[in-house]
């Protein structure tokens, strides 16, 4: 490796890390509290002997299609007045983490919808039947039969936005995935793209082993 | 319990319909206009081919299918209407079980369990104590912390009774109940229910094709064809005197034998089917016969099935002798049982 390519991954490597790590764990969290309601909303709507609401139901599902049809290079720019109310900036990877929360909301509310919808109708039906409240219907019988489906829905949302998180460097946002462009693909510092690539690959790894690992050990 | 609450059918339905919108827009009757009403401590049974709209008019029972119309009453209360917390309440009294056991795959027996308690607000502290009573009660206690996956068909079906019992339910719907089972385990199943309609002298609605469980199991049958009842009988009397087509198709299942295929019989004989019933099962019939008549006999076939403790027997007798004697043989017999059919002889070609 030439010296130049160390010299720049020793100066903006560890930054652009926790740039990437940064955007990425804000916007799961957005994506855990407020994907997984939205998914429960839309699962609960649609469901016979739970919740059946259509009114809800069309309202949740185009909030969630019209953010899921907007490219998410697009959704980063038509969302820069809200980002800028929300945190004060436009730029860096707080203001980043704006548009990447709306695109992971909607992303994993889909995933844990379908998730829901997975479990086998006659246990709804029987814990319907027992009496239970719609509460303890989603605590122990929701939560417990889809729990290794939404732990891969989390790792498949984690993994997407790893991915989305390389293009916030366009709203000047960093991460790993600006590194790569800024000097891999602009200044032609191949190395520095391999080590990029190579990391990102590693990191996303890490994450499919683990979440296969804790969804197999909920199943029974 | 008041003396009201008593006097009244546990279950009344009142002119149930229920019409489901189909893809296609004509709307697809499964339930046709039945009335019925199940006493207190019956088991009462619901019979009929498949798509007869068995399951749906049990589902109306604890409203999990609103009717389109009519009432149900439940004690003499109409409950049709009910809604919310006050359906939840009215569930907690009935239990249901079905034929794919439904438990919560991702919770242990006992939580599984408990998760009927935990529905009607059990107290917490005495919620183990009680998942205990009730796995010995069917037979489990060895389970508790076994996962659904690694129980049997047969232990499955038997930790969702031991759930469905849990909150003292007056009612016990079961929906297929042994469908799923083989016939050992079926039998170990249905003895279970037995005992349990027994000791907790608990009202049973049991919904089948299975005439075996029908005749081992149900005080009453209501026989359904097409969304509608066409017959309601004691068991004892459908068995052994089916008023309906359907309801003799589905007798026939358990209780009819077969002609056999290789049978040739003389020109001086007749074939007859003898049914005989209640008190009649026990007397000497057939040598009264040749006793009485100058007739020979021969057995070719035949059983004797108990139902509700009767016996209900079947037999294909060849009668042989002059004609006029098996004439006057077969009249006895018309006389002294209760049903005999002249079996058409079949000509040498099998036909």
């Amino acid at each position: 490796m030439e010296n130049n390519t160390v010299e720049i991954l020793q100066q903006y490597l560890w930054k652009a890390s926790y740039e990437t790590i940064e955007m990425v764990i804000i916007s799961l969290v957005a994506a855990l509290v407020f994907g997984t309601l939205l998914g429960l909303i839309l699962y609960l709507s649609e469901t016979d002997l739970l919740v059946k609401n259509k009114a809800v139901n069309a309202i949740a599902a185009t909030v969630v299609n019209i953010i899921r049809s907007i490219p998410f290079i697009i959704l980063l720019v038509v969302l820069i007045p809200l980002t800028k109310f929300i945190t004060g900036t436009t730029i860096g990877p707080i203001a980043a983490s704006v548009p990447l929360s709306f695109c992971a909301i909607a992303f994993h509310a889909r995933l844990v919808e379908g998730a829901f919808s997975d479990i086998d109708s006659g246990v709804i039906e029987s814990s319907v039947a027992t009496g239970a409240s719609i509460k303890l219907i989603i605590s122990d019988v929701l939560f417990v039969e889809a729990r290794a489906s939404i732990v891969r829905a989390i790792t498949v949302t984690l993994v997407s936005l790893i991915g989305y998180s390389a293009m916030a460097g366009i709203v000047g946002g960093g991460g790993i995935g600006d590194l790569a462009i800024q000097f891999g693909y602009y200044r032609y510092e191949s190395g520095v793209m391999l080590v990029t690539v190579v990391l990102l690959v590693l990191i996303v790894q890490i994450a499919q082993i683990i979440g296969d690992k804790v969804a197999e050990s909920f199943v029974h | 319990m008041n003396q009201d609450i008593l006097n009244n059918p546990i279950i009344e339905l009142q002119n149930i319909n229920v019409t489901f919108k189909s893809a296609e827009g004509n709307p697809l009757v499964a339930v046709s206009d039945v009335s019925l009403k199940v006493d207190r401590g019956e088991i009462f049974g619901i019979v009929g081919s498949s798509g007869a709209g068995k399951s749906t008019l049990a589902r109306v029972v604890n409203l999990l299918q609103k009717p389109t119309d009519g009432k149900v009453l439940i004690d003499g209360q109409n409950i049709t209407d009910y809604r919310g917390d006050e359906l939840r309440k009215l569930r907690l009294r009935i239990g249901m079980i079905f034929q794919h056991f439904n438990l919560i795959s991702g919770l242990s027996v006992e939580d599984n369990v408990a998760f009927n308690l935990k529905a009607a607000g059990y107290p917490k502290s005495d919620i183990h104590s009680r998942v205990v009573e009730l796995l010995n009660l069917v037979g489990l206690s060895d389970k508790l912390k076994s996962y659904p996956s690694k129980l049997s068909g047969g232990q499955k079906q038997r930790v969702a009774i031991a759930r469905a019992l849990a909150n003292n339910p007056e009612l016990l719907i079961c929906d297929e109940a042994t469908s799923a089972l083989d016939p050992k385990t079926t039998d170990e199943i249905v003895s279970l229910l037995n005992d349990i309609n027994k000791k907790l002298k608990i009202t049973i609605v049991f919904i089948t094709h299975q005439m075996e469980v029908a005749k081992k199991l149900f005080n009453r049958i209501a026989v359904m064809d097409s969304g509608k009842i066409v017959e309601i009988n004691s068991t004892y009397s459908l068995f052994s005197n089916p008023t309906s087509h359907v309801s003799e198709a589905l007798v026939s299942t358990v209780l009819d034998i077969e002609i056999p295929e290789e049978l040739e019989l003389s020109e001086e004989s007749h074939l007859v089917k003898i049914l005989y019933a209640g008190g009649g099962a026990y007397n000497p019939i057939i040598s009264n016969l040749s006793k009485t008549f100058d007739v020979d006999l021969s057995i070719l076939s035949g059983k004797i099935e108990y139902i509700n403790k009767k016996p209900l027997g079947i037999l294909l007798v060849s009668i042989i002798g002059e004609e006029s004697e098996r004439l006057k043989a077969i009249e006895y017999l018309k006389d002294n049982t209760t049903k005999v059919e002249l079996i058409e002889k079949r000509d040498n070609n099998g036909k």
